[in-house]
């Protein structure tokens, strides 16, 4: 149970991180990225490849897996900021979709590596200082650790003016336009930080994992984290985390329920999607802006203006 | 009053498909002025105000503003090289209140950069501070001081016309274009609007507008021009140019769903 919980904590951790950063794009910016997973799988593949074949420091591996996500990221942007939303959301698919296929079709590291067989042996940080049992530990506060640097550092960024700014663009061009903000720029960085970020999730999840394949990073997966922005609150970094925290709870509740509930793993498997997506109907239905919505940002009357 | 024009629009041409939204307009708009811009629904209007600003690019002709051309530059430029303009119906951000909407119009704002936001904390904090001492007092002035807290979509019809015009003035442009600023505002907020805007001539702001409310086009505007089927066809003060045979008909012939021949003749 402890186990069970420690794995848990982590897992919330990692797709917690990844749900700030879409929740960066879609919930402050308005960017539907459909294909948000493609940041998380370059976090892992670029940390793995760099750690495992070019034999860098892990730490050194993880923070090339952030790099290029960013630079993906704003790759994706530049040449799509003009496009409107529909349009723009089947390119973020069909962006990650490419980027999964060239994983799966591209051998890494000798013949029975990379591509479909994926990449094991990948090493786990700082691992000679823990003993087996006390090590997910370790990884655990890691994580969770990494989750709350990265919670502080979306909620400074939404109180910039650049922060301003995204989130005006979340309500259409004209009026960021009518105001002379340039902003392609502004999609731009917004989805190279979420990227960034993206990526530092992936690359903490390859290296607890120790194995990575192109079946981790199907379309599904996106999915999965836009559960979790919209269940939790598009707009709101702490809601978001809570929807985390309840989708991986129940997508992982298979590991714990098979013990005590007497039915077939596969069929548990199956009743916990449609779950998940019965949640996501009624929360629409009922509370369209998540568990907790954005939170409105008050400016009080400064002194020297008292009217 | 005399000088050189400001706003200066020449041979404008712009055709959707086979239509010519504007056939070859030509406006000369000087400095220290309430410019009108009328004419009936459907003569152009709003397709030269998205020339001038940059949402629309001509097939022909030039605009220049201060003797710098504007035509082919892209929207958020013409904003930075001093123009700015509203828009006809409301599209201002509303879930964010009207104080992020005032802090959004502040130009050149080093905190858009959070390299400069990280780095420069203090320097950016201050500036932050600036702007906000600046929208309260634009936002006392346009009498929406009490709702700098409420999200710009609780707001009504005519609260809306006043932010635009409050973040127009945020931004600080030496020309606002105003599309229609008192269309659907009722009558008494309508006064108070008009009031504001000449106060703010007076002081030195530049204006050009787009209405159809006549009364308001009177009292408001030194000099208008009226745009019918993409020409101007007539330009000059008010009184004389309302009091035109050809401008009354151009309002009578296309009488639409939102006709005003009526608003043309009242005195």
């Amino acid at each position: 149970m402890t186990d069970f919980l420690i794995y848990l904590a982590t897992m919330v951790g990692i797709w917690g991180i990844l749900s700030l950063s879409l929740n960066l794009q879609y919930g402050v910016t308005g960017l539907v990225n459909l294909g948000h997973i493609v940041f998380f799988m370059l976090g892992a593949y670029i940390s793995t490849i760099m750690v495992v074949l070019a034999g860098w420091p892990i730490f050194l591996g993880m923070a090339a897996g952030v790099v290029a996500a960013a630079a993906f990221g704003a790759l994706m942007a530049l040449p799509t900021s003009n496009l409107q939303q529909d349009y723009w959301a089947i390119s973020t698919l069909a962006a990650a979709e490419i980027v999964r296929l060239v994983f799966l079709n591209t051998q890494l590291g000798g013949p029975y590596s990379g591509a479909a067989f994926g990449m094991s042996g990948i090493p786990r940080p700082l691992r000679a200082y823990f003993t087996s049992g006390s090590y997910d530990l370790f990884y655990m506060v890691m994580v969770l650790t990494v989750l709350a640097i990265c919670l502080a550092l979306c909620w400074w960024v939404l109180a910039t003016p650049f922060g301003r700014t995204i989130k005006a663009l979340r309500e259409g061009d004209h009026v960021p336009l009518a105001l002379g903000k340039r902003i392609a720029t502004f999609r731009i960085r917004s989805m190279a930080l979420g990227g960034g970020i993206g990526g530092l999730a992936g690359a903490l999840f390859a290296h607890y994992n120790a194995f990575i394949s192109p079946q981790y990073f199907l379309p599904l997966e996106t999915f999965i984290v836009w559960a979790m922005v919209i269940l939790g609150g598009a707009g709101n970094f702490v809601g978001v985390i809570v929807g985390t925290v309840i989708i991986q709870s129940i997508y992982n509740s298979t590991r714990f329920l098979k013990d005590f509930v007497p039915i077939d793993q596969a069929l548990l498997g199956s009743l916990r999607m449609i779950l998940i997506a019965v949640l996501i109907i009624l929360v629409i239905l009922y509370m369209p802006k998540g568990l907790i919505p954005e939170r409105r940002r008050r400016y009080e009357r400064p002194p020297a203006a008292q009217g | 009053m005399n000088g050189h024009p400001l706003l200066k629009v020449e041979d404008v041409h712009v055709h959707f498909g086979g239509i010519a939204a504007l056939a070859g307009v030509n406006l000369s708009v000087p400095e220290g002025l309430i410019y009108g811009l009328i004419g009936p629904n459907g003569s152009g209007k709003t397709t030269l105000f998205n020339v001038i600003t940059g949402f629309i690019r001509p097939d022909r002709g030039h605009v220049t503003f201060a003797g710098r051309r504007l035509d082919g530059l892209s929207p958020d430029a013409v904003a930075r090289a001093g123009v700015c303009r509203t828009f006809q119906s409301h599209r201002q951000p509303v879930t964010m209140t009207v104080m992020e909407n005032m802090l959004l119009a502040a130009p050149m704002q080093s905190g858009e950069s959070l390299f400069r936001a990280a780095t420069r904390f203090a320097a950016v904090r201050g500036e932050e501070r600036g702007n906000l001492e600046r929208a309260y007092e634009i936002l006392d002035m346009v009498m929406l001081g009490d709702k700098a807290n409420e999200y710009a979509g609780s707001l009504s019809g005519g609260q809306k016309k006043l932010l635009s015009l409050a973040q127009a003035l945020m931004n600080g442009p030496r020309m606002i274009l105003l599309d229609e600023p008192v269309a659907g505002v009722n009558p008494r907020l309508i006064e108070d609007i008009a009031a504001i805007i000449r106060k703010l001539c007076h002081g030195g702001q530049n204006f050009l507008v787009v209405e159809h409310n006549m009364k308001v086009i009177r009292s408001l505007c030194d000099q208008v021009s009226v745009l019918d089927a993409g020409h101007i066809i007539a330009e000059g003060e008010p009184e004389e140019v309302l009091g035109r045979q050809d401008v009354l008909e151009a309002y009578l012939a296309r009488s639409g769903t939102e006709a005003r021949p009526d608003a043309v003749r009242q005195e």
